[in-house]
């Protein structure tokens, strides 16, 4: 029986690390005992997996920018545990699931207000509307020199719900859940903004006790991160996902894909010394990661969408 | 900051001198992004007839997805209202010079797009390659975001129609799916932009006016609009693209293929001797609907007429299953094909009569000299389709052609004096040619001196004067030939009119040598002008006095007074009299003018010998 599979679709402005954070997303399996991996449903996909991956490790750079509307074709396979047996003969089972996601990585620009109207923003409108889940990336950097992610996203949902009208059972809110992703969180200001809120928090099956915000404090860190825009306009976009969006359908994480320095000499996390991103001595600078990856926050919010998925869909862990 | 461009070292220049002979005016648009950009975006773009947004869409529409094999280039198209509004666009994608970033540390992609009238690249049958070789000798932005004027080298490309491949792709793209060729990752994007102008040289250059095509595409992104292009693995999409294998025709899957694709195969292996010029200049603007491709098969040949009144798609939709089947016929007779062509001159299909006009010919080489009859058949569809004669239309400009094969065909070349008079039968109301058909007619040869005579008085006087001075013109054998038979009156008053005018250019030199005598041996015309002119006798007489002045430039002494009324052994008219009162060197040889004249009236009688004598002496008493 061919595994249930879940149309995700990605979604933010240019450079807010949606592939980034795709190319994170089997390294943050294997990092981490989900008791999950990720295998590619088709040949395409299955090079593309690798391609992202290998750019994140061996050449230690971040892949190269979107520009069109790729697809790609991966299956989850993990074990989920559930409660079986009648009422006083429960027993916990462990299950093998099967998910299969149909990720949708479109370049940032077409979510541009200026594309409205061109063919491939409608095309985009459209996979989005037959998907179900949506990974927002929120770039609080980019969002504090350009001030442009209302933009790229009001004109999104609003397309979003004409698209979805026409369905019989649409009451003017879109039926997708949406995870929140704010990305970057390696990046200083966005690390000292969290630590100076106190929402700095670490995972005890960390081994390297790295430094995460736990997805409860999420919204409160993102609306802080908006506050800071260039232009201030980031602060309604919280407001449009809970006026748009179903109650129960949005979720925050702080995310990171390339995570925080872990010396590999020492194989240890430095709080003096987390950036694992550094400039080289070129004008202008040259980025490069420093050491090895280790993804924060990315495997989590594909894990719940897919989950929210699979109940929407009576499916799925 | 400066506009990140291609890498030089993958701009190619023409791979020849040829001259540029056309011209054609490019508009062009950069996309990219600077070192302080994070999304792409137009950098610049020319101030034409397209605008931002024309060149938005075009470039998003034909972007080949996410590459790091770059240089790479795609074709695509903007459709307009009018023919002149109708853009073919090329793009090349290539990293920016000097291997520069973006404001997130990623390489920076530049696309260069340049985009021509349709109509322009049609009338010269533009390929890709030389179209990409011309634009890109032209580094942008263009200062004042003018649209650039390049020069289109003759062609530096031929096509390689023994290219099996190519052969399967063209057919295959009549289905209407998109065709991937995989298996091509060692090639080069010139060698891949190779194939696809070889492809579509096997379909008419109409259909590059809906073509998109890309050397490379990504394989993740499946929505991409090109029909034709390379990938390093199929896309997964719910109506999968049609796959054939770089230089493996053996595997592209033809056995299940609609009778479409194994018909136009078929007919592109054996049929055709020369397709690519042929379909070259299948000009008018078609797509890949079911319609337009049915369309494209009958023009050709290739089925026969079936559903031609479907209405074209204006939207690029895929078939919605296989073409019917045709049904079998015999190949048309000539005869046929002759009033095909009457029927797309109606039709006012160019095209259409192209393949017509190649089809006769194909015949014509292939089964020799038509026979009498058949001549005679194809005379009759000529004339009742007025093919030959002088009708206004877009077909003008094949009336060469046209006339070439029709001529052939239909009358024995070169053409004799009987064929031309069967010409003029084909002819409506008594028309002579016009001036395009007699340039046909004098290009394949002229037969015998009277047609020629009758051509180059009809092509006018330059023409003439050009004949009088070949060594093929003889003066006297036309006037042999005018004191002959002339089955149309008119004829021989052509043929006359040459002579004069010969005889009048000829005023004050030295008289032809032998025009006496030739003059002496048809009886100075004289009775051939009162055959034809019997009414006319100002007219002879006018006529004569210009041969006679030919003959005897200084005049008639009483020797050439006899010979020309009594000598020639012809009856001589009134009007020869008057002609030789007229030039004589002495008034005083009236008289004897007078005597002569009775004494070959009466010897050229035809009155036997006694009634001879006996009129010759009541003749000669005084009165």
């Amino acid at each position: 029986m061919p595994p249930a599979t879940h149309g995700i679709a990605m979604w933010g402005p240019p450079s807010s690390g949606k592939t980034t954070f795709l190319a994170a997303l089997s390294l943050a399996l294997q990092r981490k005992n989900f008791g999950w991996n990720v295998r590619s449903a088709d040949e395409p996909s299955e090079k593309v997996l690798i391609g992202l991956t290998t750019a994140l490790t061996r050449r230690q750079a971040f892949p190269e920018a979107t520009r069109a509307i790729e697809q790609y074709s991966w299956v989850l396979n993990g074990g989920h545990a559930e409660l079986t047996g009648r009422r006083f003969r429960r027993q916990r089972a462990t299950g093998r699931v099967v998910v299969g996601l149909d990720l949708l990585d479109a370049s940032g620009e077409f979510t541009n207000p200026e594309h409205v109207g061109y063919t491939v923003r409608d095309e985009l409108i459209k996979e989005i509307a037959r998907s179900r889940g949506i990974l927002y990336m929120f770039d609080p950097i980019r969002e504090f020199q350009e001030g442009d992610a209302f933009d790229h996203t009001f004109g999104m949902v609003i397309q979003l719900a004409r698209q979805l009208a026409a369905e019989p059972d649409f009451d003017g809110l879109l039926p997708h859940y949406l995870a929140v992703c704010v990305t970057k969180f390696d990046e200083v200001r966005v690390f000292e903004t969290a630590r100076q809120m106190g929402l700095l928090t670490v995972d005890t099956d960390d081994p390297y006790q790295l430094p995460r915000v736990h997805d409860d404090d999420a919204r409160e860190l993102f609306v802080r991160l908006c506050q800071v825009s260039g232009t201030g306009n980031a602060e309604m976009i919280v407001n449009m996902f809970e006026q748009y969006f179903r109650p129960g359908r949005v979720r925050y994480f702080i995310t990171s894909a390339i995570g925080f320095f872990v010396d590999p000499g020492t194989g240890r996390y430095n709080p003096a010394d987390p950036q694992n991103l550094r400039p080289d001595d070129q004008q202008p600078p040259n980025w490069w990661i420093r050491g090895p990856v280790y993804p924060i926050n990315v495997v989590e919010p594909v894990l719940w969408l897919c989950r929210s998925l699979g109940r929407l869909n009576g499916a799925g862990p | 900051m400066a506009v990140p461009q291609p890498r030089p070292a993958e701009r190619r220049g023409p791979l020849t001198s040829a001259s540029p002979v056309p011209t054609v005016m490019v508009e062009w648009a950069q996309r990219g992004k600077t070192a302080s950009d994070r999304g792409d975006r137009l950098l610049g773009w020319s101030d034409g007839t397209l605008g931002r947004r024309n060149f938005e869409e075009a470039l998003t529409r034909y972007s080949p997805g996410t590459l790091d094999n770059l240089p790479q280039v795609t074709v695509g198209f903007l459709p307009g209202d009018g023919p002149e509004q109708h853009y073919i666009a090329i793009a090349v994608h290539d990293w920016a010079t000097g291997e520069l970033r973006d404001a997130d540390r990623r390489r920076i992609a530049v696309t260069n797009c340049f985009c021509a009238p349709y109509a322009e690249l049609a009338r010269a049958a533009v390929s890709y390659q030389d179209m990409l070789a011309a634009c890109q000798r032209t580094d942008l932005p263009v200062p004042g975001r003018k649209p650039a004027r390049v020069g289109l080298a003759a062609p530096l490309w031929r096509p390689a129609a023994d290219d099996e491949l190519a052969r399967q792709v063209a057919a295959l793209l009549l289905t209407g799916r998109p065709v991937c060729v995989l298996d091509a990752n060692a090639e080069s994007a010139q060698r891949r932009l190779g194939f696809i102008d070889a492809v579509m040289s096997l379909l008419p250059y109409g259909m590059r006016s809906r073509m998109s095509a890309a050397t490379w595409t990504s394989s993740t992104y499946r929505g991409h609009k090109f029909r034709l292009f390379f990938s390093d693995a199929p896309r997964t999409t719910e109506e999968p693209d049609q796959l054939v294998f770089w230089g493996q025709p053996a595997r592209t899957p033809l056995r299940d293929a609609p009778d479409c694709v194994r018909d136009y195969l078929r007919w592109l292996e054996y049929q055709i001797r020369q397709p690519v010029p042929d379909l070259a200049a299948q000009t008018d603007k078609a797509g890949f609907t079911a319609a337009e491709v049915l369309r494209l098969l009958v023009r050709n040949g290739v089925a026969s007429r079936s559903r031609q009144d479907v209405a074209p798609d204006e939207h690029e939709t895929e078939l919605p299953g296989p073409v019917p089947p045709a049904p079998r016929r015999p190949a048309p007779g000539i005869a046929d094909l002759v009033s095909g062509c009457a029927d797309r001159i109606a039709s006012a299909d160019l095209a259409g009569l192209r393949s017509g006009i190649a089809a006769i010919e194909k015949c014509l080489s292939r089964n020799g000299s038509p026979s009498p009859e058949l001549r005679a058949r194809c005379r009759a569809v000529i004339a009742a389709r007025g093919l030959l004669d002088q009708q206004p239309g877009p077909h003008q400009q094949l009336a060469a052609p046209l006339h070439s094969v029709l001529l052939r065909l239909a009358f024995e070349v070169p053409l004799s004096y009987a064929g031309y008079c069967q010409l003029e039968d084909c002819l409506r109301d008594g028309a002579t040619p016009h001036r395009a058909l007699l340039a046909e007619i004098s290009r394949l040869g002229l037969a015998d001196v009277r047609a020629r005579a009758i051509v180059r008085w009809q092509l006018g006087s330059p023409e003439l004067s050009q004949w009088y001075r070949c060594a093929d013109f003889d003066v006297r054998q036309l006037l042999r030939e005018l004191a002959g038979d002339w089955p149309r009156e008119q004829h021989a008053r052509i043929v006359c009119d040459v002579v004069l005018r010969y005889i009048r250019q000829r005023r004050g030199h030295r008289a032809p040598d032998g025009i006496a005598a030739a003059l002496h041996a048809c009886g100075y015309l004289a009775p051939a002008l009162q055959q034809h002119h019997p009414r006319d006798t100002q007219f002879q007489a006018d006529v004569l006095t210009e041969l006679l002045r030919a003959a005897y430039p200084h005049g008639l002494g009483r020797p050439a007074v006899s010979r020309v009324l009594a000598g020639s052994g012809q009856q001589p008219t009134f009007a020869l009299l008057t002609a030789v009162l007229g030039r004589l060197e002495d008034a005083a040889d009236a008289e004897l003018a007078w005597q002569e004249y009775r004494r070959g009236a009466i010897a050229c009688s035809g009155l036997d010998d006694d009634t001879r004598r006996r009129v010759q002496a009541l003749l000669t008493e005084p009165w």
